[in-house]
């Protein structure tokens, strides 16, 4: 059940609608939850146990946070309003105590399992450099399954009961379940407690509409994870892993393939993920939209994996940005520097620390790392050098929101995405720079005259159903974007056109579909992080 | 209120506070002016702006900082 | 609750999935391959050739993954004593595809005995792989979805007519010498290697099949140095008996299969090579005379195209 869009998780699926269906409304949720667990268990094992340590820790410490919350707002009503501070500085030290004990713990958990075999190999890596005899073991651990995910989430909900923005659960199912629910366990998306729990609570029956809604979705996701990803599966990892043998065009066309595979194969899943949970009456937040449309590079990161750069802005971003002493540097920067670079240094610090956290989240890698620094310096650049193009706007009276230059800007965040991507899916950093290397200065399209990129597991046939397939996925994040919902219009039509298209959708998957013995169909990318 | 506005003005003079009630979501102020904001307000009204409030919500209209900035205050 | 409205949609939903299995089922008429060869997308067209042997005419089948068709040439047992046998082995068969292909087989083919090469028992498996292939034989738009990029206008019209006969019956002909190591591999040992229960279940079926159409079921190991060894062994004598089948290890005759590991491997001791097939084969043909005493064919004219065939064979293993 290694991923959200093979036959074994959507035969679970349906097992599991069924004996949600039969079961009454207030034992549901025991359903979504043993359900849960035993997808959990299927593919981590033993491992499962971690997940139940995190409930568990956050379980308690949030309740214990909410005693002391509670004795701070009771002390701090029975007093006149100057002395309010002074009550909210007593309990201070006890409120944050608590609330670090939670993330420390939960990040120790997940700095241990996934980043002590890197840390050792690079000490190692150091302490040969220095001809050091020592050499540390380097631990082996296996990692339960969405432990990435879920980290992020049992963080979330610490600090939302500590900022007061939600309530401590007292239930240890409800919060169990919203830690664990099948569909997002895996690949996101990272759901805050306050949008999700009570919906994962109510036990919602099922409906006609949200059913065939759901499924609806589902099929849409395998269309782009079967047909698309898929497909392209091949030459991607033939040129990564061979790229010493082909020309600067074929590290271009890697990676533009890898970037549309890991939209097509990340969005595509978040379709069935979330898809599922509509059958559940669970609206779990979107992770994409149309994130090609963005025109800068900032604007991408609200558009692609959305939750995870709302969890970064959240917690990381702003908390830096105007802890105390950001704060102050932030008053006397703008004094001497004015309104645009005045705040800049306190961003560019709180930036450096998203984006730090974000490599080192994607996994143990200095690509990974590269990864996220490369787009800390794209976001930081930007804002540097914003006056000099408004300067130069001003100067050339041409029009920033003119269609041409929109449509450039869209093609150059898409490009910049794309390079990114590249070092993203490299053999590590040293192959990132040699392919880059190589695309930039042996960049020929000699191998597209002499038909190499067609030997690479892609016939002229597979190409034509990419392309047309993109043009199909673009087509319908445009209907999106301008607010038409495909899937509402739908309903709205006859039975015979609706049936049309999902005979249609289905034909699609099975006959256009990579599978079978000349495809291999790729790894769920974000199940490993 | 008034303070309020000239501290806004002040940070991008081409929007009309009086009206505008989609400050954020029209990305009339980004994340840097945010901070600048946070910082202004925490100098003028004497309140500590934690990260928790920084939400669309509370930045959308002068009237929703204002409202947040007077909740802060009572709260001490 | 109206009690209708309750059924509605269950009766919508059963008319969704009709209308779905009878457009895939039409969609699998187009896609299916309309001949044995590879050129009409026929998979695996060597061991499916066996769709284009006359019915009734096949004595022995031969089944298992790779070391089958390495190791076994039915044109040596036809020279040698004119019994009709067929290999119908797949690279890196799993139990469930040996399981489909026996069947398809035993539709046309009322073989005397079937022959199991046990290595197939301890391939990985997959339920899902499973699944899908039983569901292959009613949905070929599954299993031939790729041919869309070659389908022809007789597609949407013809109906499936197997019409290529193989010169090999499924062996295919390498002469290629990689030496083995030549190490003793069949050390006697009390282990016994595990095989998973969806192997079980397939070899069950296997057995129960042969079992219905009235063909005997036999093991008999090919020699492998690289992939067999005691252990293994004793998993299918321990099968073997619990069935009351026939195995016959080669791994453990040097004597009357006398493999040569310097020569007689291609890929340093996993496969056989012609040299090493020869060897089995002449082994095999023996053993099926004299257990089974089946008639000399040679001589008979329904079987004239197998002489055809043997010619062919020769002229392609002429100077090997």
């Amino acid at each position: 059940m290694a991923s959200y869009c093979g036959a074994p998780y959507l035969l679970f699926l349906g097992l599991v609608i069924l004996v949600y269906g039969l079961t009454p409304q207030r034992l549901r949720w025991g359903v979504l939850l043993a359900a849960s667990y035993l997808f959990s268990w299927s593919i981590s094992g033993r491992l499962v146990l971690w997940l139940l340590l995190t409930t568990l820790t956050v379980y308690l410490l949030g309740l214990r946070l909410s005693v002391v919350l509670e004795r701070q707002r009771a002390e701090a009503k029975s007093v006149p309003r100057a002395q309010r501070k002074a009550v909210k500085a007593k309990y201070l030290p006890r409120l944050r105590a608590l609330a670090a004990a939670g993330i420390l713990s939960q990040l120790a958990i997940l700095l241990t399992l996934k980043y002590a075999a890197f840390f050792c190999k690079n000490a190692n890596a150091l302490l040969a450099l220095l001809q050091s005899p020592v050499e540390l073991p380097v631990p082996a651990f296996v990692l339960p399954i969405g432990i990435s995910f879920y980290t992020l989430q049992a963080l979330s909900y610490l600090i939302d009961v500590y900022r007061g923005t939600v309530q401590a659960d007292r239930h240890f199912g409800r919060l169990a379940l919203w830690l664990s629910f099948f569909p997002g366990l895996m690949q996101g998306p990272i759901s805050r407690y306050g949008d999700t729990a009570a919906q994962l609570w109510q036990g919602a029956g099922l409906e006609y509409g949200r059913l065939t809604s759901g499924l609806q979705r589902i099929g849409w996701g395998l269309a782009k994870k079967i047909v698309l990803a898929d497909r392209v599966n091949l030459p991607i990892k033939e040129l990564f892993s061979n790229y010493e043998s082909y020309d600067g065009g074929m590290m271009f066309l890697a990676m533009v393939l890898f970037t549309v595979q890991e939209y097509m194969e990340f969005s595509g899943t978040m379709d069935v993920v979330i898809g599922s949970a509509e059958i559940f009456g669970v609206r779990l937040p979107e992770n994409f939209r149309q994130p090609f449309a963005a025109r800068s590079i900032s604007e991408f990161w609200t558009r692609w994996h959305i939750t995870l750069g709302a969890w970064f802005k959240d917690y990381i971003f702003y908390p830096v940005a105007v802890s105390g002493r950001m704060k102050e540097l932030t008053t006397r920067a703008r004094k001497r520097l004015g309104n645009h670079f005045g705040p800049l240094a306190a961003s560019a610090v709180a930036l450096f620390c998203v984006w730090l956290a974000n490599g080192l989240w994607h996994g143990d890698a200095w690509n990974y790392i590269f990864f996220g620094m490369y787009h800390f310096a794209l976001i930081l650049s930007a804002s540097l050098f914003e006056p000099l193009f408004q300067a130069i706007f001003q100067r050339t009276a041409l029009d920033r929101q003119s269609a041409p230059w929109r449509a450039f800007q869209a093609a150059r965040t898409a490009l910049l995405v794309c390079v990114g991507e590249l070092f993203f899916r490299a053999h590590g950093l040293r192959a990132g720079l040699a392919m880059f290397a190589r695309m930039v200065s042996g960049f020929t399209l000699a191998s597209f005259a002499d038909g190499t990129f067609l030997s690479l597991g892609m016939d002229g046939q597979d190409y034509a159903v990419l392309l047309l397939g993109i043009l199909a996925v673009a087509a319908v994040g445009r209907l999106h974007g301008r607010g038409l919902r495909v899937r509402e219009g739908l309903a709205a039509r006859p039975l015979a056109v609706r049936w049309a298209c999902y005979y249609l959708l289905i034909l699609i998957i099975v006959i256009f579909g990579a599978y079978g013995a000349n495809y291999e169909p790729v790894d769920p990318i974000y199940a490993a992080f | 209120m008034d303070e309020l506005m000239e501290i806004l003005q002040e940070l991008n003079p081409a929007v009309d506070y009086a009206t505008c009630d989609k400050l954020i979501d029209d990305h009339h102020l980004d994340s840097l002016a945010i901070i600048s904001l946070v910082a202004e307000l925490e100098d003028a009204f004497d309140v500590t702006v934690p990260a928790v409030e920084i939400v669309p919500a509370n930045f959308n209209s002068a009237q929703a900082i204002w409202a947040m900035v007077q909740r802060l205050q009572e709260e001490g | 609750m109206d009690h209708q409205a309750t059924h509605r949609p269950l009766l919508r939903a059963a008319a969704f999935l009709l209308g779905l299995t009878v457009l895939l089922w039409l969609a699998g008429c187009v896609l299916r391959p309309k001949d044995n060869t590879p050129e009409a997308g026929m998979s695996d067209p060597e061991a499916m050739g066996i769709l284009a042997e006359p019915e009734d005419s096949i004595e022995a089948i031969f089944i298992g993954d790779s070391l089958t068709y390495a190791g076994i040439s039915p044109m040596e047992i036809w020279r040698a004593h004119g019994i009709p046998t067929y290999v119908c082995g797949t690279t890196k068969q799993r139990t469930y595809q040996g399981y489909a292909i026996l069947r398809q087989a035993l539709r046309r083919q009322s073989p005397a005995v079937v022959v199991l090469e046990p290595h197939t028992l301890f391939q990985p498996t997959s339920l899902s792989s499973a699944l899908a292939r039983e569901l292959y034989p009613y949905l070929p738009a599954v299993e031939y979805h790729d041919r869309w990029k070659s389908l022809r206008a007789e597609d949407f019209i013809a109906q499936p007519e197997y019409s290529a006969v193989t010169t090999q019956k499924g062996y295919k002909f390498r002469t290629q010498q990689k030496s083995a190591s030549g190490e003793p591999y069949m050390l006697p040992s009390d282990e016994t290697e595990s095989i998973s229960w969806l192997n079980r279940l397939y070899f069950h079926r296997m057995a129960a099949l042969c079992r219905e159409k009235g063909c005997e079921l036999a093991l008999i190991s090919v020699p492998s140095e690289q992939d067999w060894s005691y252990a293994k062994h004793n998993a299918v004598q321990a099968l073997a008996e619990e069935y009351g089948l026939t195995y016959v290890d080669l791994n453990l005759m040097p004597e009357e299969v006398p493999i040569d590991w310097k020569t007689d491997s291609r890929d340093h001791g996993d496969h056989l090579n012609y040299y090493g097939a020869k060897k089995v084969s002449r082994w095999l043909g023996d053993y099926l005379q004299e257990r089974y005493a089946f008639a000399d064919r040679r001589a008979d004219e329904g079987y004239a195209m197998w002489n055809v065939k043997l010619e062919a064979y020769e002229e392609l293993t002429q100077g090997a």
